[in-house]
């Protein structure tokens, strides 16, 4: 095979081995997922602190929660639409559910930067959801 | 004392636009994921930034010829447009990051809408550099840039493991994610010895006229102003493996890094951070739209410097307005500023060759250099930083397809 077509058919095969080849989530995809849930519940969490505490602006933390709330649903879009096997299919429902309740987290806190004793609740809450997060990638 | 101004403004320059959005997100990506086992990749690229810069600095100083007259000159005409090319394409990649990272960080202060602050920023810009002399857009980004400190204050503040700290200035290979780990390392390195540093760096020369008087100052300007961006990319490493790396943060978000300063500093941790970015990435724009025009120029012969007045150089002139005008079309199409500046460090990997081969060769030419042509030390590093930036052009993309951008 020409060296051209073994490059073309890597670059093809590669990302379709990442879902598993035939479009259904593979569990690295997976894991690759609930990290990134793991990543914005544990940051959102950080700027829920700062609310609580009083110390970030309210520009930044509204900016800022909109921008990992928009990240976040796209996690979550891409697990409502993706398909999994056996036991990977309820840590994907799992996650599916995590994902909604961080993004709505997420939401809460982008509406009302000013809130300070709603960011204390949030913040204890997208820490757990961060912890549930790490579990379900490993 | 103007000596010492001297240095002082030339530290400013090198740091504002030692530190830019490439560097933020490499260095903060690269110590979310493996803490501070790649500080050792900094030194390499800070050590490798300050041999060339010294070389064309000397070279531009003496001769009066900027790096793409010694390009198309050493390389040929085909070859150097092909450099000239390769160049612009990073060049303009790299700007657009710019200017979407500078109306990221007007949004975080201002809340405003991003496709307008991207107009604002665009225009902030353009006057700057209309209005503004050379020595005084230098100041405004490179005081403005100095406000990153924060991240050395944050850094100490988060109580970060410093015997850990110190282990990661030892070269090793790490014992996970080894392709991972190849790839940040590579993308360090690019971040750091970015070709427009030393397109800019090579011009601004020139454009302060520097003689061979200058050159104590121009060693002494490469040496502590990289070596001041350097330390810039120390306090953002160990920030992110201090606070991100614990918590499983992956940075993707300008805002991630601001973040960095805020959790151990508060709101003043959190203003001075954004400053500094926008100063840093305001700076960067500003060096990659001349290095632009400056390439542009002296390939093809035309009149160029800041130094002259827009109708005593026309065409330069009309180069850096539309870089300008490109950038802006292309961060308005809605591309994600910090996923272009990954994709703009790698590719400017590739061109790194083009870039440093033909400074190389004219330091080392008597006929130009004179008495000041390269030194046995300056050879042994510039032969050795030529392998290392070989090595790195080959490897970086592939290491890009194999780990999905670092993703694994």
């Amino acid at each position: 095979m020409p060296l051209r077509a073994c490059i073309w058919l890597a670059l093809l095969v590669l990302p379709a081995a990442a879902c598993g080849g035939d479009g259904t989530l593979s569990a690295k995809a997976f894991q690759k997922q609930a990290e990134s849930l793991q990543s914005f519940a544990a940051e959102g969490a950080l700027v829920a602190e700062g609310t609580a505490d009083g110390r970030a602006t309210e520009t930044f933390v509204s900016v800022h929660t909109e921008y990992l709330g928009k990240a976040a649903t796209k996690v979550e879009t891409e697990l409502g639409s993706a398909q999994a096997r056996g036991g990977l299919e309820e840590k994907r429902k799992s996650a599916l559910r995590l994902a909604g309740r961080i993004t709505d987290e997420l939401g809460q806190l982008h509406r009302a930067p000013d809130d300070r004793k709603l960011a204390a609740r949030l913040a204890a809450e997208l820490r757990d959801e961060a912890d549930a997060a790490e579990t379900l990638a490993k | 004392m103007k000596k010492v101004l001297q240095i002082a403004l030339g530290i400013l320059a090198a740091s504002g636009g030692f530190v830019d959005i490439g560097d933020l997100v490499f260095n903060v990506e690269a110590g979310a994921k493996f803490g501070y086992q790649l500080l050792w990749v900094v030194v390499v690229g800070v050590v490798g930034i300050i041999v060339y810069s010294e070389m064309c600095g000397r070279v531009a100083a003496v001769s009066k010829r900027p790096v793409f007259d010694a390009i198309r000159e050493r390389l040929g005409f085909g070859v150097g447009l092909g450099a000239l090319i390769s160049s612009e394409i990073v060049n303009l990649m790299t700007l657009a990051a710019e200017v979407g990272g500078v109306a990221l960080v007007l949004q975080l202060l201002s809340g405003l809408p991003y496709r307008v602050l991207i107009l604002v920023g665009i225009a902030g810009l353009a006057v700057v550099i209309w209005i503004a002399p050379f020595d005084w857009i230098e100041r405004i980004f490179g005081y403005g840039g100095l406000a990153l400190l924060v991240f050395a204050v944050g850094a100490v503040k988060l109580h970060p493991d410093w015997g850990s700290v110190s282990d990661g200035f030892v070269p090793h290979v790490s014992s996970s994610d080894q392709l991972v780990y190849a790839y940040f390392a590579v993308g360090l390195l690019g971040a750091a010895m970015t070709p427009y540093e030393v397109y800019f760096y090579s011009s601004g020369t020139v454009e302060e006229g520097w003689t061979p008087k200058d050159i104590g100052l121009n060693r002494a300007n490469a040496m502590i102003g990289y070596g001041l961006g350097g330390f810039l990319s120390f306090a953002l490493m160990i920030t992110a493996g201090a606070l991100f790396l614990p918590l499983g943060i992956e940075p993707e978000l300008i805002g991630t890094v601001a973040l960095g300063a805020q959790v151990p500093l508060g709101e003043i941790g959190l203003l001075l951070a954004l400053v500094g970015i926008l100063f840093a990435v305001g700076g960067a724009a500003v060096d990659t739209c001349f290095s632009g025009a400056y390439n542009l120029a002296q390939f093809f012969g035309w009149e160029w410097g800041r130094h002259r007045r827009p109708s005593g150089a026309p065409r330069f002139t009309l180069a850096w307005v539309g870089l300008l005008a490109l950038a802006l079309l292309v961060i308005m199409s809605g591309i994600d500023p910090v996923l272009l500046t990954e994709y703009a460090v790698i590719f400017s990997v590739v061109a790194l060759p083009l870039t440093y081969v033909p400074i190389l060769l004219v330091a080392n030419d008597r006929a130009y250099m004179g008495r000041y042509v390269n030194g046995r030390l300056a050879n042994a590093f510039g032969l050795l930083y030529l392998l290392v930036i070989l090595a790195v052009a080959l490897s970086a993309i592939p290491l890009m397809i194999l780990t999905n951008q670092g993703q694994g």
